[in-house]
């Protein structure tokens, strides 16, 4: 799998000479399996930086892991969902009364938007309920986590490589032992043992202790789930839009120095992680 | 545009105390103490970790005053809480793995009255069974040796999707007939 981030920040996107490194537009993440089957995971305002049409691909499919705008922003703005070459699948939760699609229409529809959802005709939008499905040669894991709403964590299983993708993630919330039982660690079994973990990592340990219940992890709550799910490799996302560069220097540079079982490195739009 | 080195797999499973799978769909595989599976490699974790609602209603349990039970589908009493601990006389770690007919026994649960209760009627057990609200008032020895009434209110957890999860069950006791005023 190639793995590339092209929105890495969270809640809202944040444009300016502060986030030119790291990034201003919101979750999106795209993903190609060894036959370049494109797979995007979220659709905020970074998926309209994929290029689509390289690998001449007519299929493409969308997971979102939750509705929160930041997630699911860019979905109109992107192109091959107006485009009759292109089949477009979105896949994301239902919640206990609605579709994924009718959930959806609350934003695509007027007022909020001019386009609804009956106007995208080659759309094609998938329940997932916690379980497994395969994407081509990719095996999709789902199971719901720790996050305000009905919200998902995908695991990406192709071949010998394993990704797991948790951008919307409070594990630690009520716990006074984090990380405790694993069998009750929200996104355990999601991530145990991953080849590559793109994680939540919004909030300092000052501002998590403003924000509990909010849905997100500081860093070191992330630092430690890492360590305890025996991770190779963690990469930092949805970034606070009041994080500029400098400050998400300093906060690596940290992270750096201190001796780990595990690679840890910054979501950066445009960083590429071949699996 | 950065460009990383490829990923390495990492397959060593570190810890005890798990249940592992490998191949899909998963198969779980039971084994206690842990079996560690050498040979393919595509094997990871199976579900060990309770569904999200499950680790949601414990993490709410340990926050409340009121005595709670959670049970999984199976019956499988998986947590109860501190008041509940209070009430029952003992901890929850030293009850280890139960089921809830079990429960009947260790704690020689009957009706009010002291006649003998069926296991069906319990409401923990009639809740998984019927997968609806049960509702009794019963008594039972708690670990000081001491008979007690206690009301008992089962509920089933239904999850996303109309997935039965468990049970959850609380607990408190009648307040004492008072002696009329003169």
């Amino acid at each position: 799998m190639k793995v590339t981030l092209w929105g890495t920040r969270g809640s809202i996107p944040q444009a300016g000479p502060t986030t030119v490194r790291y990034g201003g537009d919101t979750a999106s993440v795209e993903v190609r399996n060894s036959d370049g089957h494109l797979i995007i995971l979220d659709a905020g305002s970074g998926i309209r930086a994929i290029e689509v049409d390289r690998v001449g691909t007519t299929r493409i499919d969308i997971l979102l892991t939750h509705l929160h705008m930041d997630h699911v922003q860019g979905l109109p703005f992107f192109a091959p969902l107006l485009s009759p070459d292109y089949e477009v699948h979105v896949w994301g939760p239902r919640s206990t009364r609605s579709s994924l699609k009718l959930r959806l229409a609350r934003y695509l529809s007027p007022p909020l938007f001019p386009v609804s959802v009956r106007d995208l005709p080659n759309v094609v939008f998938h329940d997932v309920m916690p379980g497994d499905f395969k994407l081509g040669s990719i095996n999709v894991q789902a199971e719901l986590i720790s996050h305000p709403g009905t919200t998902l964590g995908f695991r990406l299983e192709e071949k010998n490589s394993t990704v797991a993708y948790l951008p919307d993630h409070e594990p630690a919330l009520g716990m006074s032992d984090f990380p405790g039982d694993p069998d009750w660690t929200s996104g355990f079994d999601l991530v145990h043992g991953v080849d590559v973990l793109i994680h939540d990592s919004q909030y300092t340990d000052d501002e998590y202790n403003e924000r509990i219940g909010w849905g997100h992890t500081s860093f070191s709550q992330l630092m430690a789930f890492a360590e305890f799910t025996d991770v190779a490799k963690l990469v930092t996302f949805h970034h606070d839009p009041t994080h500029g560069d400098a400050m998400l220097d300093s906060i690596h540079d940290e992270l750096d120095a201190g001796a780990r079982g595990y690679e840890v490195v910054a979501g950066k739009t445009g960083l590429v992680i071949d699996c | 545009m950065l460009s990383r080195p490829p990923c390495t797999t990492k397959r060593v499973l570190k810890r005890a105390g798990y249940r592992y799978e490998y191949d899909l769909p998963p198969q779980k595989i039971q084994a206690d103490p842990p079996l560690l599976i050498q040979g393919p490699s595509r094997f990871r974790v199976m579900a060990t970790q309770q569904p999200l609602e499950m680790i949601l209603l414990r993490q709410l349990a340990t926050h409340l005053a009121s005595p709670v039970w959670i049970l999984e589908a199976t019956g499988e009493l998986v947590f109860y809480n501190e008041p509940a601990e209070h009430l029952l006389g003992i901890q929850f770690e030293e009850v280890g793995p139960l089921v809830a007919v079990e429960l009947t026994e260790m704690f020689e649960v009957t009706e009010a009255d002291g006649e003998p209760l069926a296991e069906s009627d319990l409401p923990v057990v009639d809740a998984l069974i019927n997968r609806t609200p049960a509702n009794r008032l019963v008594r039972f020895r708690a670990k000081d040796g001491v008979f007690r009434l206690v009301e008992i209110l089962a509920v089933p957890i239904v999850g996303q999707g109309d997935r039965f999860l468990g049970v959850l069950a609380t607990f408190w006791e009648p307040e004492p007939e008072r002696e009329p005023e003169p």
